[in-house]
């Protein structure tokens, strides 16, 4: 009884400690180039490790960026040197939001792809290669939306904080 | 792309020496791979228990490597941690590999 009333505030100040901070923002600025992608990635990553934001939240934000800046590069920018790729990262209430900016060719039909994942057969030699990304993205993140202005492709999610 | 390998009397196992399979190196692990397996046993074990990370590039080139595999070999994949175990889950994809947790047990089974 003496060791919970003593262990209670204790907890709470620890959870209090762990909770991340509501000032979480961060801006970076890339080359439309993969190994660009990933050293984007790792000073987010570095710096939501920082403010202590939950490893099950980083991985999957990891997973979701990936998919859609390698997508930026790939397809709205074709692996060109010159394309940049605008990222930023802020806390809003219960989650962490994401936008990201690109200079490259608009997204076909205007919309984000549906993320139907490909099939899986039998015959190993028929198996996809690829053609997943917008299905992990979908799985992953909360209300991407995705428009076009002034000239820039602008997509945008959330990731959920625990509470 | 840093990978190591070495044949045991009924496997050849593959270690990925690196913690990304991604985008920026996809291409690169695909050509590593098809020259550490151009030869050896049936059974090839790719130990991924180094690698944190791997995007749908990354998955990709690890399934266009076990569609390169001529019949009757088969690649196997052992050590999946935490995010990439999820990415395979998330795709279906831990249905198309035989998955062992780890490389001790590849080997034992």
């Amino acid at each position: 009884m003496i060791a919970r009333q003593r262990g209670a505030p204790d907890v709470r100040q620890a959870r209090q400690a762990m909770r991340p901070p509501p000032q979480i923002r961060f801006h970076i600025t890339m080359a439309g180039q993969a190994h660009h992608v990933r050293g984007a990635l790792s000073a987010l990553t570095c710096h939501l490790r920082g403010q202590n934001v939950p490893e099950p939240v980083i991985a999957t934000t990891e997973i979701v960026l990936a998919e859609v800046l390698n997508n930026v590069v790939e397809h709205a920018l074709s692996g060109g040197a010159d394309g940049q790729i605008d990222l930023r990262c802020r806390r809003a209430g219960s989650g962490l939001c994401f936008e990201i900016r690109d200079d490259g060719r608009a997204m076909p039909g205007g919309t984000l792809p549906e993320g139907h994942l490909p099939p899986v057969g039998d015959r190993v030699a028929d198996l996809p290669e690829g053609g997943w990304g917008w299905g992990l993205v979908r799985r992953l993140a909360q209300d991407p939306s995705y428009h076009r202005a002034d000239g820039r492709n602008h997509m945008r999610f959330r990731i959920a904080l625990p509470e | 792309m840093n990978l190591s390998s070495r044949t045991g009397h009924d496997a050849l196992v593959v270690t990925v020496n690196a913690p990304r399979i991604d985008a920026a190196v996809a291409i690169q692990f695909k050509d590593r791979m098809r020259a550490e397996t151009e030869q050896g046993p049936p059974r090839v074990i790719l130990d991924l228990s180094q690698v944190e990370f791997v995007d749908s590039s990354g998955l990709g080139a690890i399934v266009a490597v076990m569609k390169q595999l001529a019949a009757p070999r088969r690649m196997e994949l052992s050590g999946l941690r935490g995010n990439v175990d999820r990415v395979f889950r998330l795709t279906r994809m831990d249905s198309v590999f035989n998955i062992h947790a780890s490389l001790d047990d590849a080997l034992a089974s």
